[in-house]
C-alpha cells in the first residue's frame, strides 16, 4: 500500500471520528471546512496529485471522490443528528395531551359577517354594490326621497345634523337617489353602511346603525317581483324553511308600502318571547319606487317602475347569532368577538 | 292609537273573533302591537249602601264604616275622606277580586275590615285614587258591577302610519273593517233637540286666515252642568289613553277618539265679545294655554280670538282664560278644520303635540266637521243637559274639492303584477268609501276623509293592501349580468380584511361619533366635523381619525383584563368641509396592538409586541397584497411619541403612518398599557396594487450562499447596508436578508453587529466559487469603506 493511500485512509478515519463526536453545529461546520473546504485536507491532497506516481493516480483520485463524497454524507447526517428539533422529534418524550404552540386566533366582526354573506346572496340574484357618503344632503335624504320639509314623515326619524341642509344620512337610500341621478335606468343596487338616528341607546336602538337597502329599476319591475327578492333573500339568509309576510305600511318614498316579516327562526312561527309570542318577526320595509322620487331623480315614471327595500344587518345579525342586545356589536368586547 | 273593541263594536257589527280582527287589520295596514284585556281581573264587585260611618279614633283619615250589600251589613275600613252615609259605593266583599288582589279579612287600627270600599284607581277606571266611587242613587244595593258598567273591554294599540289620519279614530278603523268585508258602518245619532233662539244670534265667526282655517262651525250650549262624566264615561276615555277631566272636555274627547275630529268647547261666558276672530297671531304675542304655560307666538301661528283677546291657539291648545270649569255655564263648541302644514308648523315651534295637534296636522276632514259638532252636542245634552241652540254657525270660505281620479286597471295590474278585475277593484274602493264612476277610464272620487288618495298610484296600494299582499303572487327572476361588478375597494377590503384575520387580528365595527371632550383634549376638536345636534357629548364629533373611536374600545377590554389585543378595522373618517358642498369622507384601516404577540405558552416566554411587530405585521400585509416594500420616515403625529412617530411609504407614496401612542395620548384616554397604532389609507392602498400580475420564471441554477458580519456604529441605518450590498453585488445578490442584530459583549459601546446572508445567483448559470469569493470579498471592501464597517469573523 503506498504512502498516499495510507495517509488518505487515516484522515478518512480521523475525519469520521471527529465528525461522528462533534457535539454542535459549529463544531461541525469548522470540521467541514478543515477536511473539505477549499483550503482543506482533502483540496490539499488533491493539489499534490500532480506529484505522485501516475500509475496511482486515477486510484488516487477515486478514493477522494469516494472520501469526500462519504464525508459530505456523514457530515450532513450528523447535522441533521445535532439539530435538537430533529432529536427531541425523535427521541424526547412527547406529551401529546400538552397544548401545541398557536398564535392568537382572528375573528371577523359578525356584523361584517353578515353584511359579507347578504352582499353575496344579492350578488347572486344579479345585485352591484353602490355606496355613498354618511354624511349627505337633506335633499338626498328627504327631499328626493318625496319627504319634503313639513312632511310628518319627517317625525319618524330624529335626524342628526351637521349644518343646515347637511346631515348624518337616516338611511341608505340617499345612494339609490346617487345612484339614479348619476346612472340611467336600468339599476340594480343594494346599499349597505352605516346610517344614524338620533335614538337613546338601549337593547335595541343604537344611535349609529347598519343598513342594507336595495334598489330594481327597469321597464317592467312589480310588486311580486319584490316579493320574490326578499323570499329568496329569507331562504338563503335563514334556510327554506322561513316564511315571509308582507304587510301594508307608509313609507313616503314608495307606493304601495310594506313592511316585511320573516316568521320566527328561534320558534319555528310557533310563538316565542324573542317573536312577542306572535311567530313573525319584523323585518324592515320596502315598496314599489313612488312615481315622485323617479321625478326628483329625472326617470320618466310613466317608462320604469321599482321596487327598493331595507333590512337592519344589525338586527338581522342578532337574528342570527340571537344577540339580545344591539350595543353588543358596537362595544368591541373581545370576549363577545371571540365567539364568532 | 288605542281602539276600544266595545267602542267600534258599536260603529260596526262584524263577527269576527278578536284574533281575527286583529290579523286582518294587521295584515291591512294598521298593526295591531299590543292586546289588552281590560276587566279580566275583576270578580264578585257589588254596588253597596253606606249605612254608617265612624270616625277612628287616632287616626285623621280612616273611618269604620258599614256598608248593605243588597242582604246584609258589612264592616269596613276606609281610607278615603270623601265616604259619607247613604252614599251608592262599589264595595268589594272578602273572596272578591280587584287588578292585583284578592279581598281577604284585615285587621286595620285595630278594627275588622271585611272588604274594601273602592276608588275608580282600584279598578282602573280612571287615575282619580284619592275619592272612592260614588254611583248614581237610584242603583240597588247588591247589584253586580257588571251589570252596572260593561268595563270588559280589549283595547288594541294600533301603529297608524302618518298617511292615515283617518284611523286616528274608531270610525275610520270600523271603515276599515267595512272594506275588509265585515259588515256596514253605523253612523252615530245625531238627532238634536234645539230650542228656537239662532245661533247665529249669539255668536258670529270671522276667518281673517282662509288658508290657515277653511273651515270653522260653532254651536252654543246654554245652562249645561259641569260635573265629573259618569263612571262609563270616564272608564272609556281613561281605557283609550285620555285624563277624564269633566263631563264636557271628556265627551269632546270622545267624539275625537271616536270620529277623528278634534272639538274645542269654549266658556263662552268669558268671551269678552260674542264673535270668534280666527287670525294669525302677532310676532311675540303671549298666549297661556290651559296648562298654564306661557308661550311667545310667532306670525305663523293661528289664533282663535274673540276678537280681542285669544282663547286658543289652533288645533293645538285652549287657553287658560276660556277653560271649562264647574263654574261654566254657556259653552261655545269649536269643531273646525285648520290647514295641516299650519298646525305642524305651529306645533313644532312650540314644542307642544297634542291629540289635537296630531289629527289636525296630518289631516282632518273637512267634511266631518258639522257633523262631530253635532254628535259631542248630542251627547252633552244626554249627559250635561243644557239647552242647544238652533242651527250651526258654519263659516267655510275654503270647501274642500275632491280629486277625481282617473286610473287603469291595467296600469295597477302591472305595478301589482296582477291579475284583479276592474270590478273587484271597484268593489275594493266601494268598501273604503271611494266612490267611483265608470265609463272609458274609472274616475274614484276622493272622499274627504283621505288626504292621502289624490293618484292612481294611491289607489294601487288601496286596492292591494285590501286584495290582501298576500294575495300577490312571488315572481323569481333569474339574476343576470346587469350591471353586477364589484369595486377595487370593496375586493381589497375583502381581501385586506381576511388576511388581518388570518393573521390573528379581532376585526372590530366602532361607532362613528366619538367623544368631542377625548377629541378636544388631543387636539383635534377644530378639525373635525361636530353633529349639531348631539345626543350627548360623548357622540358629539365624527371621528376625525380610527384612533378617537379605537381608544374607547382599547380601554374597555383593558379594563375587561384583556390585555393582548391585535385589533383592527376598516372604516370611515371626516375631514371637515374642504369647500365642497359636504366633509371628506376617506377610508381607514386601522390597527391596534397591545401586550404580547403571541398565546401564552408553556415552551417559551412570550414577547410583548413593539415597533418591529407592527411594522412586520404591515410588512406581511402589503407582501400578500402584492404592494412594494415599505419604508418608514420619522414624521411627528399628534398621537404618537415623538421618536416613535412613522409615515408609512410604499414606492415613495405614503400611505399612512404608525407608531408607538404618546403617554400623553393614552393618559387622555386612561389607558395604562402601550399601544402600537397604525392608520392606513385604503384609497391609496388600492391605488398602489398592481392592476395585474405576471409571474417571474423561476431560478433554474442552484445559488450559492454566504454570509456576512460586520460591526459598525450604532446610527448607521441596516437597510442603507443592506441596499449598498446588492447595489455592490454586480447584479449577483438576490435575496440580502439581516439573521442578526448583536449588541453587547465583544461588540464596543455605540457600535453594533448586524449579520446578513446573501443569495448569490445568475439566470442563465452556476456561479463559480471564485466568482463569489470575489464578489462577497469586494462587498466587504465596499461596506469598510463607505460604512467604517469591520468584518467579524
Amino acid at each position: 500500500m503506498s504512502e498516499i493511500l495510507e495517509q488518505l485512509k487515516q484522515l478518512e478515519e480521523e475525519s469520521k471520528k471527529a465528525i461522528e463526536t462533534a457535539p454542535d453545529e459549529s463544531t461541525l461546520s469548522k470540521i467541514k471546512v478543515v477536511y473539505l473546504g477549499r483550503k482543506g485536507k482533502l483540496a490539499e491532497i488533491s493539489k499534490n496529485l500532480g506529484n505522485i506516481d501516475p500509475e496511482l493516480r486515477p486510484k488516487v483520485g477515486a478514493e477522494l471522490n469516494r472520501i469526500r463524497k462519504d464525508l459530505n454524507q456523514q457530515i450532513g447526517d450528523q447535522f441533521q443528528l445535532i439539530d435538537s428539533a430533529s432529536a427531541t422529534l425523535r427521541k424526547d418524550t412527547f406529551d401529546y395531551t400538552l397544548p401545541g404552540k398557536r398564535s392568537f386566533v382572528g375573528r371577523s366582526h359578525p356584523l361584517m359577517q353578515t353584511v359579507d354573506r347578504i352582499i353575496q346572496i344579492f350578488r347572486g340574484m344579479g345585485f352591484s354594490v353602490a355606496s355613498g357618503p354618511d354624511i349627505d344632503t337633506d335633499f338626498n335624504n328627504f327631499d328626493a326621497l318625496n319627504t319634503p320639509e313639513d312632511h310628518p314623515a319627517r317625525d319618524l326619524s330624529d335626524t342628526f345634523y351637521i349644518k343646515k341642509g347637511i346631515l348624518l344620512r337616516t338611511h341608505t337610500s340617499t345612494v339609490q337617489i346617487r345612484t339614479m341621478r348619476a346612472k340611467k335606468p336600468p339599476v340594480r343596487i343594494i346599499s349597505p353602511g352605516r346610517c344614524y338616528r338620533s335614538d337613546t341607546p338601549d337593547a335595541s336602538h343604537s344611535p349609529v346603525f347598519y343598513q342594507c337597502e336595495g334598489l330594481f329599476v327597469d321597464e317592467h319591475v312589480t310588486f311580486g317581483d319584490l316579493k320574490g327578492v326578499i323570499i329568496q333573500f329569507a331562504r338563503e339568509m335563514f334556510g327554506s324553511e322561513i316564511k315571509v309576510r308582507f304587510r301594508p305600511h307608509f313609507f313616503p318614498f314608495t307606493e304601495p308600502s310594506a313592511e316585511y316579516d320573516f316568521s320566527c327562526m328561534i320558534c319555528g312561527g310557533k310563538g316565542c318571547r324573542v317573536c312577542k309570542h306572535s311567530g313573525w318577526l319584523e323585518i324592515s320595509g320596502a315598496g314599489m319606487v313612488d312615481p315622485k322620487v323617479f321625478k326628483a331623480v329625472g326617470y320618466d315614471p310613466d317608462k320604469v317602475t321599482g321596487y327598493a327595500f331595507g333590512m337592519g344587518v344589525d338586527r338581522i345579525t342578532m337574528l342570527r347569532y340571537r344577540i339580545g342586545d344591539i350595543r353588543l356589536l358596537y362595544e368591541n368586547d373581545v370576549r363577545f368577538l371571540r365567539q364568532f | 292609537m288605542k281602539i276600544s273593541v266595545n267602542l267600534l263594536r258599536k260603529l260596526i257589527d262584524f263577527d269576527w273573533s278578536v284574533e281575527q280582527l286583529v290579523e286582518k287589520l294587521t295584515m291591512s295596514g294598521s298593526e295591531v302591537e299590543t292586546i289588552e284585556h281590560k276587566g279580566n281581573d275583576i270578580q264578585g264587585i257589588l254596588a253597596a249602601k253606606v249605612i254608617e260611618v265612624k270616625k277612628i279614633e287616632g287616626s285623621d283619615k280612616l273611618t269604620y264604616c258599614s256598608v248593605f250589600d243588597g242582604k246584609e251589613n258589612i264592616n269596613v275600613v276606609c281610607g278615603t275622606p270623601n265616604v259619607a252615609k247613604d252614599q251608592i259605593v262599589l264595595f268589594a266583599p272578602v273572596g272578591s277580586k280587584i287588578p292585583g288582589m284578592t279581598l281577604k279579612k284585615a285587621g286595620i287600627a285595630g278594627k275588622e275590615s271585611f272588604g274594601m270600599i273602592l276608588s275608580e284607581a282600584e279598578l282602573q277606571l280612571s287615575d282619580n285614587e284619592d275619592e272612592i266611587a260614588v254611583l248614581q242613587a237610584d242603583i240597588k244595593p247588591g247589584t253586580e258591577f257588571n251589570r252596572i258598567i260593561d268595563y270588559k273591554d280589549i283595547i288594541l294599540e294600533l301603529e297608524i302610519t302618518p298617511n292615515r289620519p283617518d284611523c286616528l279614530s274608531h270610525m275610520g278603523i270600523a271603515r276599515e273593517v267595512q272594506a275588509l268585508g265585515g259588515g256596514k258602518l253605523k253612523i252615530p245619532d245625531i238627532n238634536l233637540e234645539e230650542i228656537d233662539r239662532p245661533a247665529s244670534e249669539a255668536i258670529k265667526i270671522i276667518i281673517d286666515d282662509p288658508d290657515g282655517c277653511p273651515r270653522y262651525t260653532g254651536r252654543v250650549i246654554q245652562n249645561v252642568k259641569v260635573a265629573p262624566s259618569p263612571l262609563w264615561l270616564k272608564m272609556v276615555v281613561y281605557y283609550l289613553g285620555m285624563r277624564p277631566i269633566n263631563n264636557i272636555v271628556d265627551i269632546t274627547n270622545y267624539v275625537m277618539l271616536e270620529l277623528g275630529h278634534p272639538l274645542h268647547a269654549f266658556d263662552f261666558d268669558l268671551f269678552k265679545k260674542p264673535e270668534v276672530l280666527v287670525r294669525n297671531a302677532s310676532e311675540g304675542e303671549k298666549f297661556v294655554t290651559l296648562d298654564e304655560v306661557e308661550h311667545t307666538l310667532n306670525g305663523n301661528h293661528l289664533l282663535i280670538t274673540d276678537s280681542v283677546t285669544g282663547v286658543a291657539i289652533a288645533g293645538i291648545m285652549g287657553g287658560e282664560l276660556s277653560e271649562v270649569s264647574e263654574r261654566t255655564a254657556n259653552i261655545l263648541l269649536e269643531s273646525a278644520y285648520f290647514d295641516p302644514v299650519t298646525i305642524r308648523r305651529g306645533s313644532k315651534a312650540l314644542g307642544l303635540t297634542t291629540e289635537s295637534s296630531r289629527r289636525f296636522e296630518r289631516g282632518a276632514d273637512p267634511q266631518m266637521a258639522p257633523f262631530a259638532n253635532d254628535r259631542a252636542c248630542k251627547l252633552i245634552s244626554e249627559i250635561a243637559g243644557g239647552e242647544i241652540l238652533k242651527g250651526i254657525v258654519d263659516t267655510y270660505p275654503k270647501p274642500f274639492a275632491p280629486v277625481e281620479i282617473e286610473f287603469k286597471p291595467e296600469n295597477i295590474n302591472f305595478l301589482l303584477g296582477t291579475e284583479i278585475s276592474p270590478d273587484l277593484m271597484c268593489r275594493i274602493l266601494s268598501g273604503l268609501d271611494v266612490k267611483t264612476k265608470n265609463g272609458n277610464r274609472i274616475t274614484a272620487v276622493q272622499p274627504s276623509f283621505r288626504p292621502d288618495l289624490t293618484r292612481e298610484v294611491d289607489l294601487s296600494e288601496e286596492i292591494a293592501r285590501i286584495y290582501g299582499y298576500d294575495n300577490i303572487l312571488p315572481v323569481f327572476r333569474p339574476g343576470g349580468a346587469l350591471g353586477a361588478e364589484e369595486t377595487e375597494l370593496l375586493r381589497v377590503t375583502r381581501q385586506v380584511k381576511s388576511y388581518l384575520t388570518g393573521a390573528g387580528g379581532t376585526e372590530i365595527f366602532s361607532l362613528t361619533l366619538v367623544d368631542s371632550n377625548l377629541t378636544k383634549r388631543l387636539g383635534r376638536l377644530e378639525s373635525s366635523v361636530t353633529v349639531m345636534n348631539p345626543l350627548s357629548e360623548e357622540m358629539a364629533v365624527v371621528r376625525p381619525s380610527m384612533l378617537l373611536s379605537m381608544l374607547p374600545v382599547i380601554r374597555r377590554n383593558i379594563n375587561f383584563k384583556e390585555k393582548d389585543l391585535f385589533l383592527y378595522e376598516v372604516g370611515d373618517i371626516y375631514l371637515p368641509f374642504d369647500n365642497e358642498e359636504l366633509p371628506v369622507q376617506k377610508n381607514r384601516l386601522a390597527i391596534a396592538l397591545t401586550g404580547s404577540e403571541s398565546p401564552v405558552f408553556w415552551g417559551n416566554s412570550q414577547r410583548k409586541s413593539d415597533l418591529y411587530t407592527i411594522k412586520g405585521l404591515l410588512e406581511n400585509l402589503t407582501d400578500h397584497l402584492k404592494l412594494g416594500q415599505i419604508e418608514l420616515r420619522p414624521e411627528a403625529h399628534f398621537m404618537f411619541e415623538q421618536s416613535r412617530s412613522f409615515e408609512v411609504y410604499i414606492d415613495g407614496n405614503s400611505i399612512g403612518y404608525l407608531g408607538l401612542l404618546s403617554d400623553e395620548c393614552l393618559s387622555t384616554a386612561d389607558i395604562k398599557e402601550n399601544v402600537l397604532f397604525a392608520e392606513l389609507d385604503m384609497d391609496k392602498i388600492v391605488d398602489l396594487i398592481p392592476k395585474s400580475l405576471v409571474t417571474k420564471e423561476l431560478d433554474r441554477f442552484p445559488s450559492a450562499d454566504r454570509d456576512i458580519a460586520i460591526v459598525i456604529n450604532e446610527d448607521i441605518k441596516a437597510e442603507d447596508i443592506r441596499s449598498e450590498i446588492i447595489n455592490s453585488s454586480n447584479g449577483l445578490a438576490g435575496d440580502v436578508w439581516i439573521f442578526d442584530l448583536y449588541r453587547g459583549k465583544n461588540i464596543p459601546e455605540n457600535k453594533k453587529s448586524l449579520a446578513f446572508s446573501i443569495k448569490y445567483r445568475l439566470p442563465d448559470r452556476t456561479l463559480t466559487d471564485d466568482e463569489v469569493d470575489n464578489v462577497h470579498e469586494r462587498i466587504a471592501e465596499v461596506l469598510k469603506k463607505k460604512f467604517g464597517a469591520e468584518l467579524r469573523s
